[in-house]
Protein backbone atom coordinates (compact mmCIF):
# COMPACT_ATOMS: atom_id res chain seq x y z
CA UNK A 1 0.00 0.00 0.00
CA UNK A 2 2.85 2.52 0.35
CA UNK A 3 5.03 1.73 -1.88
CA UNK A 4 1.90 3.01 -4.30
CA UNK A 5 0.85 6.07 -2.74
CA UNK A 6 4.79 7.04 -2.27
CA UNK A 7 5.39 8.29 -6.12
CA UNK A 8 1.56 10.25 -5.39
CA UNK A 9 2.91 11.61 -2.25
CA UNK A 10 6.55 12.60 -3.28
CA UNK A 11 4.86 14.42 -6.58
CA UNK A 12 2.63 16.58 -4.26
CA UNK A 13 5.57 17.37 -2.37
CA UNK A 14 7.49 17.82 -4.88
CA UNK A 15 4.89 20.24 -6.49
CA UNK A 16 3.74 22.59 -3.42
CA UNK A 17 7.58 23.04 -3.01
CA UNK A 18 7.93 24.25 -6.77
CA UNK A 19 5.24 26.28 -5.73
CA UNK A 20 6.14 28.29 -2.84
CA UNK A 21 9.64 28.67 -4.39
CA UNK A 22 8.43 30.07 -7.64
CA UNK A 23 6.57 32.26 -5.91
CA UNK A 24 9.67 33.34 -3.90
CA UNK A 25 11.65 33.76 -7.51
CA UNK A 26 9.15 35.53 -9.05
CA UNK A 27 9.32 38.36 -5.94
CA UNK A 28 12.54 38.82 -6.06
CA UNK A 29 13.25 42.17 -7.82
CA UNK A 30 14.79 41.84 -11.50
CA UNK A 31 17.39 44.51 -11.57
CA UNK A 32 19.29 44.55 -8.08
CA UNK A 33 23.27 44.87 -7.66
CA UNK A 34 23.31 42.94 -4.52
CA UNK A 35 26.72 43.12 -2.86
CA UNK A 36 28.47 44.20 -6.20
CA UNK A 37 29.05 47.70 -5.01
CA UNK A 38 30.00 47.34 -1.80
CA UNK A 39 32.56 44.41 -2.96
CA UNK A 40 33.85 46.88 -6.04
CA UNK A 41 34.62 49.43 -3.49
CA UNK A 42 36.90 47.98 -1.14
CA UNK A 43 38.40 45.81 -4.37
CA UNK A 44 41.21 47.87 -4.45
CA UNK A 45 42.23 47.06 -0.47
CA UNK A 46 42.56 43.53 -1.04
CA UNK A 47 45.55 43.84 -4.04
CA UNK A 48 43.52 41.51 -6.71
CA UNK A 49 41.93 42.03 -9.24
CA UNK A 50 39.41 39.35 -9.70
CA UNK A 51 36.51 40.12 -7.39
CA UNK A 52 35.36 36.36 -7.25
CA UNK A 53 39.04 35.76 -5.43
CA UNK A 54 38.84 38.67 -3.30
CA UNK A 55 35.49 37.12 -1.69
CA UNK A 56 36.44 34.07 -1.57
CA UNK A 57 40.20 34.67 0.51
CA UNK A 58 39.34 38.48 2.07
CA UNK A 59 36.02 39.37 2.25
CA UNK A 60 34.26 35.72 3.13
CA UNK A 61 37.75 33.80 3.89
CA UNK A 62 35.57 32.40 6.93
CA UNK A 63 33.75 30.76 4.56
CA UNK A 64 36.29 29.51 2.84
CA UNK A 65 38.48 28.15 5.56
CA UNK A 66 35.73 25.95 6.94
CA UNK A 67 35.13 24.55 3.35
CA UNK A 68 38.32 23.58 2.99
CA UNK A 69 37.94 22.09 6.87
CA UNK A 70 35.07 20.17 4.82
CA UNK A 71 37.30 18.86 2.90
CA UNK A 72 39.66 17.54 5.15
CA UNK A 73 36.68 16.41 6.97
CA UNK A 74 35.52 14.44 4.32
CA UNK A 75 39.04 12.71 3.77
CA UNK A 76 38.84 11.90 7.73
CA UNK A 77 35.63 10.35 7.57
CA UNK A 78 36.54 8.27 4.31
CA UNK A 79 39.81 6.81 6.00
CA UNK A 80 37.75 6.05 9.60
CA UNK A 81 35.68 3.83 6.90
CA UNK A 82 38.51 2.74 4.59
CA UNK A 83 41.66 2.43 6.64
CA UNK A 84 44.26 4.87 5.62
CA UNK A 85 46.51 1.65 5.30
CA UNK A 86 44.23 0.40 2.29
CA UNK A 87 44.83 3.86 0.36
CA UNK A 88 47.96 4.78 -1.86
CA UNK A 89 50.61 2.08 -2.96
CA UNK A 90 49.11 -0.54 -1.17
CA UNK A 91 47.24 -1.90 -3.99
CA UNK A 92 48.10 -0.86 -7.18
CA UNK A 93 46.20 -1.04 -10.15
CA UNK A 94 47.59 -3.07 -13.12
CA UNK A 95 49.69 -0.94 -15.65
CA UNK A 96 47.26 0.57 -18.55
CA UNK A 97 48.57 -0.33 -22.20
CA UNK A 98 50.43 1.81 -24.38
CA UNK A 99 47.93 4.18 -25.43
CA UNK A 100 46.74 4.73 -21.92
CA UNK A 101 50.43 5.48 -20.54
CA UNK A 102 51.42 7.71 -23.62
CA UNK A 103 48.54 9.56 -22.71
CA UNK A 104 49.48 10.28 -18.84
CA UNK A 105 52.79 11.48 -20.56
CA UNK A 106 51.26 14.04 -22.58
CA UNK A 107 48.60 15.06 -20.18
CA UNK A 108 49.86 14.98 -16.62
CA UNK A 109 52.89 17.87 -17.47
CA UNK A 110 50.04 19.92 -19.29
CA UNK A 111 47.60 19.61 -16.34
CA UNK A 112 50.58 20.35 -13.61
CA UNK A 113 51.54 23.10 -16.38
CA UNK A 114 47.42 24.37 -16.78
CA UNK A 115 46.96 24.07 -13.03
CA UNK A 116 49.73 25.91 -11.90
CA UNK A 117 48.50 29.03 -14.39
CA UNK A 118 45.35 29.20 -13.23
CA UNK A 119 46.96 29.24 -9.67
CA UNK A 120 49.03 32.40 -11.00
CA UNK A 121 45.70 33.68 -12.82
CA UNK A 122 43.38 33.78 -10.23
CA UNK A 123 44.24 37.37 -8.72
CA UNK A 124 43.24 39.04 -11.76
CA UNK A 125 41.22 36.56 -13.51
CA UNK A 126 38.79 33.87 -13.38
CA UNK A 127 40.47 31.16 -11.97
CA UNK A 128 42.09 30.61 -8.71
CA UNK A 129 42.83 27.82 -6.03
CA UNK A 130 39.74 25.49 -6.74
CA UNK A 131 39.71 25.46 -10.51
CA UNK A 132 43.65 24.76 -10.31
CA UNK A 133 43.23 22.35 -7.68
CA UNK A 134 40.58 20.07 -9.30
CA UNK A 135 43.20 20.23 -12.47
CA UNK A 136 45.88 18.89 -10.09
CA UNK A 137 43.55 16.18 -8.95
CA UNK A 138 42.80 15.03 -12.26
CA UNK A 139 46.66 14.48 -12.74
CA UNK A 140 46.83 12.63 -9.65
CA UNK A 141 43.92 10.17 -10.83
CA UNK A 142 45.36 10.04 -13.81
CA UNK A 143 48.18 8.80 -12.98
CA UNK A 144 46.60 6.21 -10.36
CA UNK A 145 44.83 4.60 -12.98
CA UNK A 146 48.08 4.26 -15.53
CA UNK A 147 49.21 2.39 -12.61
CA UNK A 148 52.59 4.38 -11.34
CA UNK A 149 51.32 6.83 -9.37
CA UNK A 150 54.61 8.02 -7.93
CA UNK A 151 53.67 11.66 -6.29
CA UNK A 152 49.81 10.61 -6.56
CA UNK A 153 50.93 7.60 -4.11
CA UNK A 154 51.47 9.09 -0.83
CA UNK A 155 50.91 7.74 2.02
CA UNK A 156 51.11 8.04 5.96
CA UNK A 157 52.64 11.50 6.76
CA UNK A 158 53.33 13.33 3.31
CA UNK A 159 49.96 12.20 2.70
CA UNK A 160 48.33 13.63 5.93
CA UNK A 161 50.56 16.44 5.36
CA UNK A 162 49.33 17.19 2.13
CA UNK A 163 45.63 16.98 2.93
CA UNK A 164 45.70 19.29 5.73
CA UNK A 165 47.94 22.20 4.20
CA UNK A 166 44.99 23.91 3.12
CA UNK A 167 43.75 23.79 6.75
CA UNK A 168 46.80 25.07 8.21
CA UNK A 169 47.55 28.08 5.49
CA UNK A 170 44.62 29.50 7.43
CA UNK A 171 45.20 28.99 10.62
CA UNK A 172 48.39 30.88 10.51
CA UNK A 173 46.31 33.76 8.35
CA UNK A 174 44.49 33.35 11.36
CA UNK A 175 46.67 33.94 13.98
CA UNK A 176 48.93 37.01 12.50
CA UNK A 177 49.52 39.65 15.35
CA UNK A 178 48.45 42.78 14.58
CA UNK A 179 45.52 42.58 12.74
CA UNK A 180 41.85 40.91 13.19
CA UNK A 181 41.60 36.64 12.74
CA UNK A 182 41.27 35.97 9.24
CA UNK A 183 42.91 39.66 8.01
CA UNK A 184 46.26 40.74 6.37
CA UNK A 185 48.04 43.10 6.59
CA UNK A 186 48.23 46.05 4.56
CA UNK A 187 50.76 45.83 1.80
CA UNK A 188 50.97 41.91 2.54
CA UNK A 189 47.81 40.90 1.21
CA UNK A 190 48.69 39.72 -2.50
CA UNK A 191 51.24 37.80 -0.66
CA UNK A 192 49.18 36.64 1.48
CA UNK A 193 46.24 35.21 -0.70
CA UNK A 194 48.64 33.61 -3.24
CA UNK A 195 50.61 31.58 -0.23
CA UNK A 196 46.90 30.14 1.27
CA UNK A 197 45.92 29.64 -2.72
CA UNK A 198 48.55 27.51 -2.93
CA UNK A 199 47.99 25.39 0.52
CA UNK A 200 44.44 25.58 -0.54
CA UNK A 201 45.24 24.03 -3.86
CA UNK A 202 47.67 21.22 -2.90
CA UNK A 203 44.76 20.29 -0.51
CA UNK A 204 42.19 19.70 -2.49
CA UNK A 205 44.00 18.01 -5.17
CA UNK A 206 45.05 15.80 -2.40
CA UNK A 207 41.59 15.45 -1.41
CA UNK A 208 40.39 14.60 -5.06
CA UNK A 209 42.47 12.26 -5.45
CA UNK A 210 42.06 10.19 -1.91
CA UNK A 211 38.21 10.30 -2.92
CA UNK A 212 39.05 8.47 -5.69
CA UNK A 213 41.11 5.73 -4.09
CA UNK A 214 38.75 5.10 -1.73
CA UNK A 215 36.55 4.20 -4.28
CA UNK A 216 38.56 2.11 -5.79
CA UNK A 217 37.60 -1.57 -5.75
CA UNK A 218 38.71 -3.55 -3.50
CA UNK A 219 39.82 -7.75 -3.91
CA UNK A 220 37.99 -9.26 -1.35
CA UNK A 221 34.61 -7.46 -2.36
CA UNK B 1 10.30 37.23 -19.15
CA UNK B 2 13.67 38.48 -17.85
CA UNK B 3 16.36 36.10 -18.44
CA UNK B 4 16.40 35.90 -14.68
CA UNK B 5 12.98 34.64 -14.41
CA UNK B 6 13.86 32.19 -16.84
CA UNK B 7 16.63 30.86 -14.94
CA UNK B 8 15.08 31.12 -11.87
CA UNK B 9 11.83 29.13 -12.51
CA UNK B 10 14.17 26.83 -14.50
CA UNK B 11 16.17 26.30 -11.51
CA UNK B 12 12.96 25.57 -9.16
CA UNK B 13 11.61 22.74 -11.77
CA UNK B 14 14.95 20.64 -11.66
CA UNK B 15 15.04 21.43 -7.76
CA UNK B 16 11.70 19.67 -7.52
CA UNK B 17 12.49 17.12 -10.11
CA UNK B 18 15.48 16.08 -8.10
CA UNK B 19 13.63 16.19 -4.88
CA UNK B 20 10.74 14.28 -6.00
CA UNK B 21 13.60 11.11 -7.23
CA UNK B 22 15.41 11.71 -4.08
CA UNK B 23 11.95 10.55 -1.95
CA UNK B 24 10.62 8.29 -4.50
CA UNK B 25 13.37 6.20 -5.68
CA UNK B 26 14.76 3.65 -3.36
CA UNK B 27 18.02 2.69 -5.05
CA UNK B 28 20.81 4.57 -3.19
CA UNK B 29 23.14 5.53 -6.18
CA UNK B 30 19.82 7.27 -7.53
CA UNK B 31 19.06 9.02 -4.77
CA UNK B 32 22.81 10.53 -4.69
CA UNK B 33 22.45 11.56 -8.13
CA UNK B 34 19.36 13.00 -7.67
CA UNK B 35 20.78 14.99 -4.97
CA UNK B 36 23.44 16.29 -6.91
CA UNK B 37 20.96 17.44 -9.78
CA UNK B 38 19.25 19.66 -6.72
CA UNK B 39 22.49 20.85 -6.12
CA UNK B 40 23.32 22.26 -9.34
CA UNK B 41 19.61 23.88 -9.85
CA UNK B 42 20.64 25.96 -6.32
CA UNK B 43 24.11 26.84 -8.10
CA UNK B 44 21.63 28.08 -11.26
CA UNK B 45 19.50 29.97 -8.89
CA UNK B 46 22.53 31.43 -7.67
CA UNK B 47 24.21 32.32 -10.03
CA UNK B 48 21.25 33.71 -12.10
CA UNK B 49 20.58 36.49 -8.69
CA UNK B 50 24.42 37.31 -8.89
CA UNK B 51 23.53 38.36 -13.01
CA UNK B 52 20.36 40.59 -12.33
CA UNK B 53 21.84 43.67 -12.96
CA UNK B 54 23.06 45.24 -16.04
CA UNK B 55 26.50 47.25 -14.79
CA UNK B 56 29.94 45.74 -15.58
CA UNK B 57 30.46 43.89 -12.44
CA UNK B 58 28.28 41.10 -11.80
CA UNK B 59 27.79 40.31 -7.61
CA UNK B 60 30.54 38.31 -6.85
CA UNK B 61 29.78 36.73 -3.93
CA UNK B 62 27.04 33.91 -5.32
CA UNK B 63 30.12 33.05 -7.47
CA UNK B 64 32.05 32.59 -4.38
CA UNK B 65 29.73 31.14 -2.39
CA UNK B 66 28.96 28.46 -5.78
CA UNK B 67 32.40 27.46 -5.74
CA UNK B 68 32.15 26.78 -1.92
CA UNK B 69 29.15 24.41 -2.70
CA UNK B 70 30.58 22.74 -5.75
CA UNK B 71 33.28 21.85 -3.48
CA UNK B 72 31.06 20.96 -0.33
CA UNK B 73 29.21 18.17 -3.02
CA UNK B 74 32.19 16.90 -4.20
CA UNK B 75 33.22 16.02 -0.65
CA UNK B 76 29.57 14.85 0.45
CA UNK B 77 29.42 12.95 -3.16
CA UNK B 78 32.22 11.23 -2.31
CA UNK B 79 31.45 9.88 1.66
CA UNK B 80 28.40 9.45 0.24
CA UNK B 81 29.79 6.86 -2.68
CA UNK B 82 32.17 5.07 0.14
CA UNK B 83 28.80 4.37 2.53
CA UNK B 84 27.13 2.61 -0.21
CA UNK B 85 29.90 0.45 -1.31
CA UNK B 86 30.08 -0.66 2.29
CA UNK B 87 25.97 -1.36 2.30
CA UNK B 88 26.43 -3.24 -0.47
CA UNK B 89 29.66 -5.02 1.07
CA UNK B 90 27.84 -6.01 3.98
CA UNK B 91 24.41 -6.50 3.14
CA UNK B 92 24.72 -7.56 -0.36
CA UNK B 93 21.25 -4.81 -1.94
CA UNK B 94 21.81 -1.03 -3.26
CA UNK B 95 18.16 -0.31 -1.52
CA UNK B 96 17.65 0.35 2.23
CA UNK B 97 15.70 -2.23 3.79
CA UNK B 98 12.99 -1.56 6.43
CA UNK B 99 13.14 -2.64 9.93
CA UNK B 100 9.97 -5.38 9.60
CA UNK B 101 11.29 -6.87 6.37
CA UNK B 102 14.16 -8.75 8.16
CA UNK B 103 13.33 -12.45 8.92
Amino acid sequence: MRERLLPWAGAGLATLLAGALAAAVISLPPDARGLAGAAGERLAETEVGNPVTAVLLAFRAYDTALEVGVLLLAAIAIFALRGSHELAGVRRLPPGGVVLRWMVRLLVPLLVLAGGYLLWRGTHAPGGAFQAGALWGAAGVLLRVAGDAGLAGARGWPLRLGLSVGIIAFGLAALLPGTPPLGYPPGWSGMAIVAIEAGVTASVAASLAVFFTAAEARTNE
Amino acid sequence: MTPFLIYGLAAVAIFALGLFTVVVRPHLLRKLLALNVMGSAVFLLLVATAHRNREQMPDPVPHAMVLTGIVVAVSVTAFALLLMRRIHALTGSVVLSDEDDET
